[in-house]
């Protein structure tokens, strides 16, 4: 009777470790990145571009003991695929390129619209809601890390905080 | 520059928390910690004269053609991947929420100010993806300039090209909004949540008229 006790017990421990390594692989999962990389990708989105050209939009989540750093984006949908940060400059707002973006360990860089995104320039087909943006990214530490990003309708989405306060400009 | 001041008071009053910003310039709502929209400021302006050309080739007078409708005027490109989308869904998805009746009071002005690319063909196809009522305007840099200066927004800039050809332009970014009888003008800095701005173009879209 005890020893069932103890069976049953070891049982329930082993299933609800089951479970919990199941709940953290269905996070990575769903996060979509690269599982042996301390980089992860969480919500990206490219909202659906009114012309041939868009940008995509994510969290980057660094989970290794060192910095790594974003040096290249690539996609099948677009000509070219750039990082570009938007920021406020003497009451206009300016996109200019950028070379890369450093992800701080145990850390996250964010990509949120009206700050950094990866630019889709030359967009070879039409991109609507629903459809889908594969994305590779290439990392200095973590080297490529694939990404889905669901196109979703353009007005579901909110600008980043902060970005919108007159005179914000670094 | 008289643009400038008025922002540099709009950042003081958010700074500040102010909810009464004096005489000619208020910062209303939002400005709550856990609503990411930043203050729109009010002030009152007569919205610009300028002429430009429409989607349609039409010579488009801004003033004649505007005037006893809420006027939402913004100065942006169709190149321009993130901030003019931002702005445009948001207009478009909040005109979405507000009574058909007042939806008929608002015009939706977008200048595009990169002409080389922004021809009146992908002009409108732009516009469309938006809301097809969207009136779309481009003329000469001479043109374009004078709007803007006009209009008090820091005229935009084409920034060098890369080595592929591409360059970005750097703009204004509000959008301003002029009541129907020029009673009040606001100006809409990028974060607006599309919530607010279907409850301020529903409010702006009642004042100064009276044949409701």
């Amino acid at each position: 009777m005890k020893l069932r006790t103890y069976r049953l017990m070891g049982l329930v421990m082993g299933l609800a470790i089951v479970a919990m390594a199941a709940t953290a692989c269905g996070d990575e999962d769903e996060a979509a990145s690269d599982e042996d990389a301390g980089i992860q990708i969480v919500n990206p989105f490219v909202p659906e571009p009114p012309a041939n050209l868009g940008a995509a939009y994510m969290v980057i989540e660094n989970h290794g003991d060192s910095a790594d750093r974003l040096v290249s984006a690539a996609s099948d949908v677009a000509g070219a695929v750039e990082l570009h940060q938007t920021k406020m400059e003497n009451g206009a707002m300016k996109m200019s390129r950028v070379e890369g973006l450093e992800i701080p360990a145990h850390g996250e860089f964010k990509l949120e619209r009206g700050g950094y995104h990866v630019m889709l320039i030359d967009l070879n087909r039409e991109l609507e809601e629903g459809d889908e943006v594969a994305l590779t990214l290439t990392f200095e530490q973590a080297g490529e890390v694939r990404v889905t990003a669901p196109v979703v309708e353009s007005a579901g989405t909110e600008p980043m905080s902060g970005t919108g306060t007159p005179m914000s400009g670094h | 520059m008289a643009l400038l001041v008025v922002l540099g008071a709009a950042l003081l009053l958010v700074a500040c928390g102010s909810e009464d910003g004096g005489a000619d310039a208020t910062v209303i709502g939002d400005t709550g910690a856990d609503d990411r929209s930043p203050a729109m400021v009010a002030e009152s302006q007569p919205r610009p004269s300028f002429v430009l050309t429409d989607t349609s080739g039409a010579r488009f007078d801004f003033q004649a053609e505007t005037e006893g409708f809420l006027t939402l005027l913004y100065f942006g490109y169709t190149n321009c991947p993130d901030v003019c989308p931002v702005h445009f869904g948001n207009i478009a998805g909040a005109l979405d929420q507000i009574p058909s009746s007042l939806r008929g009071r608002v015009k939706v002005i977008f200048v595009g100010v990169d002409p080389p690319r922004d021809s009146a063909e992908r002009l409108r196809s732009w516009l469309d993806h938006f809301d097809a009522t969207f009136i779309g305007l481009t003329g000469t840099d001479d043109e374009l300039r004078a709007a803007q200066v006009a209009a008090g927004v820091p005229p935009a800039q084409r920034e060098p090209a890369d080595e592929n050809g591409r360059y970005a332009v750097s703009h204004a970014a509000w959008v301003t909004a002029y009541t129907a009888g020029d009673e009040e003008t606001w100006w809409f800095p990028l974060g607006i949540r599309q919530a607010t701005w279907a409850s301020t173009i529903e409010e702006l879209a009642q004042i100064g008229r009276t044949d409701s």
